[in-house]
């Protein structure tokens, strides 16, 4: 459904970062975290079921924080029943194990519900689909006592020959001195011959559970379905305030994608915990081609992973890294950009990147695609380099679809450009620590076809021996 | 035999809320042992019965060669796997059932609501044991822990609070056997703690640390059976006071200790001592534990599985010559 580049879904989940995210993502249940282990690209109209879910599941969250970490605290007692489950549905005879189980779940699934019942009289809109049914006739089917107990044994109160051999059993046990019989062969054959009896009416009665069970397996099912559904929203809604994430809207008519106070959530953190200020950037981009050309160190990359992460994140029905995002809903990203923690397997640096834009460019034929390439071309001579990007630029132009290309080549002809705004001026140099700041990572649209020219200048403020910007600076004034 | 010890052991065992009984050896009588307490302190707490691992006597369960003999009265807390749990004879609630799987199931914690013979299971690891004694602990007053043969791990301190050693004819027929290898393992529980304020520093670490000017130094190796590592790491020259290993102490690793000159070697307690009777006698190290570990009663079994019997009463004679603590033959109870 979703194709992409990287192909290797670790690969690409790293390069975008959306590993990161993942670690962040915080599921109670066994069901939610399977679910989160194996996501999948969803189809629209399921992106928007999660969409709008998340978000009345977030004004929940902000509105009762108490009471929801009630209900994250019981859905941490769900057992995942699945497989139980599917036992009932053909029709299987459950043991006592499975029984514990499925009353544990069904115990859960009803203190859950009775946290959930005031909280849909007050908002019932939007909630009421996590709403889940009544459990108490199965619960009385697995706890006949009535005692409540998330604990469990073919009680007696199932039937009278059951409590009737049990007592025989008991009375013959209290007959025995167990110190002195414990090995003899008597005690061991009259016990196994009143167990095999309770055994025999145990078994019967495990049976007629399972077929009670069978006939309610469809408030099973819903109870599962809907602990399930809740675990993952809930756990997309903590996501979202944790990360301050917001809602992706999906263009229809519009064929612009247009994303202000972009953000890469990994890097924020890591500059927010050294007391760093993180710049978000705004960017929109048309069909066809968009170069960005800035300094080196300005973040042109960190824009292509994070333009992918967010269209990534979208399609799996997630909120996103951005003040606001409004893209299209398309079927394959490419993010072509160095990757530092996979080192070339046998082929040079320009073939393997060549052959990826290669298939990046066969695929924007075919389908609706985001192409993010970093710096095409950047490892061969700038000759052959620029002519190289120049017809990257113009074959993906005609696919019509929406590419970014990061480039330091000059005489790139591209009517959409943009420009990281790049070193500040005046900045007091005194009273900065790091070259970051240093930096307006701003994008702003540029119409020149040469590239900004501060190597040099990034140079100096990193302290590089003198020689070698010296000889630099006498070459460019030849 | 002296009925005082009889009484001493129980009255000791009243005294901790987690015991572990463990043997020197296979068929030194640990359940008898086992069964022998639990009949006379049943009626003064709420037991729970857990033991470690699943383990060759239970393989011998599984292959229907050994029967199942450990006794619960009505409302003992008891652990067991899923495999046994099925073939119980005994009536028993459910509890609690673990996430984790062992060769026989998960295991189970259950009560038991009739009395009779059941098959003791637990978890495999000692992280896991902490766990589940912990819940036993929340709903009994007394928790006995069923050592597995000749391994230790269960009777850790930061676990069981007191331990009771079985000895006997399974170990070894001659009597000196017995009685230094017993001796030993006595020794062994009595190692002083290092400061508090040093073990505030280890408790944590699970990697090798090194004593050097004054400071703990973290080598960043798991196990010190990489040798060649540490000798690597530790530099060649410079003195190393101070040890301390997390995992196994084994006889090479005391060689090496032996041959840089290291002064004190750190273990976490006793369990993780696996040091030889004889190297420890020729190196005499000074060896020092996290948590020491508190004996609190020794029982000697005179059947060997081979069928000689030896005298117990001459054994337990000699062994408290050197042990100031109660030691019994549990069948032998004076009435």
């Amino acid at each position: 459904m979703l194709t992409t580049i990287p192909s290797k879904k670790e690969d690409f989940e790293r390069l975008t970062g959306f590993d990161y995210v993942k670690e962040k993502l915080d599921p109670k249940t066994p069901m939610g975290q399977r679910y989160f282990k194996h996501l999948q690209p969803m189809v629209l109209e399921h992106i928007k079921e999660h969409l709008d879910d998340t978000e009345h599941m977030i004004q929940l969250i902000k509105e009762n924080p108490e009471k929801i970490s009630e209900i994250l605290n019981d859905l941490e007692c769900v057992l995942d029943i699945s497989h139980t489950i599917s036992r009932i549905d053909n029709k299987e005879i459950l043991d006592e194990i499975e029984l514990f189980e499925l009353k544990n779940f069904v115990l859960v699934a009803q203190e859950i519900r009775k946290k959930l019942l005031p909280l849909i009289e007050e908002f019932s809109k939007g909630i009421q689909k996590f709403m889940i049914p009544d459990m108490e006739r199965i619960i009385d089917i697995l706890d006949p006592e009535g005692l409540r107990l998330p604990t469990f044994y073919i009680y007696d109160a199932y039937d009278e020959r059951l409590k009737a051999i049990r007592k025989k059993k008991r009375e013959f046990l209290h007959s025995k001195d167990l110190n002195i019989e414990l090995d003899s062969d008597s005690y061991n054959e009259e016990i196994l011959g009143l167990t095999s009896t309770e055994r025999e009416i145990e078994n019967e009665i495990l049976e007629k559970i399972s077929q009670i069970l069978w006939e309610n397996r469809t408030q099973l099912h819903e109870a599962f379905d809907r602990l399930k559904y809740l675990d993952i929203i809930l756990a997309k809604a903590m996501l979202s305030i944790t990360l301050n994430l917001r809602r992706p809207e999906f263009t229809l008519m519009s064929k612009e994608i247009k994303i202000s106070g972009m953000f890469n959530p990994r890097l924020k953190a890591e500059l927010e915990s050294t007391g760093k200020y993180y710049q978000p950037v705004d960017i929109s981009l048309l069909p066809g081609v968009t170069v960005i050309v800035g300094a080196n160190m300005s973040g042109k990359s960190v824009v292509l992973r994070t333009l992918a992460l967010i269209h990534y994140m979208s399609i799996l029905g997630f909120f996103v890294p951005a003040e606001s995002a409004r893209i299209p809903y398309i079927e394959a990203i490419a993010l072509i950009t160095e990757d530092l923690q996979r080192p070339l397997s046998g082929l040079s640096s320009f073939a393997s990147e060549i052959k990826l834009i290669d298939e990046a460019y066969q695929i924007s034929q075919k389908k609706s695609a985001l192409v993010l390439i970093d710096e095409p071309a950047r490892t061969t001579n700038p000759y052959e380099g620029s002519a190289i990007v120049n017809a990257i630029v113009e074959c993906f132009e005609k696919t019509q679809n929406w590419t970014v290309v990061v480039t330091h080549f000059d005489d790139i002809e591209c009517k959409k450009r943009y420009r990281v705004k790049g070193l500040k001026e005046n900045v007091d140099l005194d009273s900065v620590r790091e070259i970051q700041e240093l930096i307006d990572y701003e994008l702003i649209p540029d119409d020149g076809r040469t590239v900004p020219k501060e190597a040099l200048r990034v140079m100096e403020l990193l302290n590089i021996s003198k020689e070698l910007i010296v000889g630099a600076k006498k070459r460019i004034k030849e | 035999m002296e009925r005082a010890d009889f009484d001493t052991i129980i009255e000791n065992v009243l005294k901790y809320n987690v015991v572990a009984i463990v043997g020197l050896e296979k068929n030194t009588g640990k359940t008898e042992t086992l069964n022998y307490i639990v009949q006379n302190v049943k009626s003064h707490r709420r037991l729970a019965l857990t033991s470690i691992g699943t383990d060759g006597e239970e393989k011998d369960i599984v292959f229907g060669t050994l029967k199942p003999s450990v006794y619960v009265d009505f409302n003992f807390l008891y652990t067991t796997t899923e495999l046994f749990f099925k073939r119980r004879t005994v009536l028993s609630e459910i509890l609690y059932l673990s996430k984790y799987q062992t060769p026989t199931g998960r295991v189970i914690i259950a009560r038991s609501l009739e009395k009779g013979k059941i098959i003791l299971s637990g978890p495999p690891v000692t992280s896991w044991m902490e766990e589940s004694v912990e819940f036993l602990k929340n709903r009994a007053n007394l928790v006995l822990i069923d050592g597995a043969l000749s391994r230790f791990s269960q009777a850790t301190p930061f676990i069981a609070e007191g331990i009771i050693l079985a000895t006997g004819a399974a170990y070894s027929l001659d009597k000196r056997e017995i009685v230094k290898h017993t001796k030993y393992i006595y020794l062994l529980c009595q190692l002083p703690e290092v400061e508090k304020s040093q073990a505030e520093i280890l408790s944590n670490a699970i990697t090798v640390h090194i004593f050097q000017n004054n400071e703990w130094r973290d080598l960043g190796i798991e196990s010190a059976l990489h040798l060649t590592k540490l000798r690597e790491i530790s530099g060649t020259n410079e003195k190393i006071e101070k040890l301390y290993i997390p995992g196994a102490l084994t006889d090479n690793i005391l060689k090496f200790a032996h041959s840089r000159g290291i002064e004190e070697l750190i273990v976490r307690d006793f369990t993780k001592i696996f040091v030889s009777y004889d190297m420890y006698i020729k190196y005499k190290p000074q060896l020092k534990v996290l948590k020491s570990s508190n004996i609190i009663g020794i029982t000697v079994n005179p059947f060997s599985p081979t069928g000689y019997i030896i005298d117990s009463k001459q054994i337990i004679e000699e062994l408290k010559k050197h042990i100031p603590l109660p030691i019994i033959d549990v069948r032998k109870e004076p009435q």
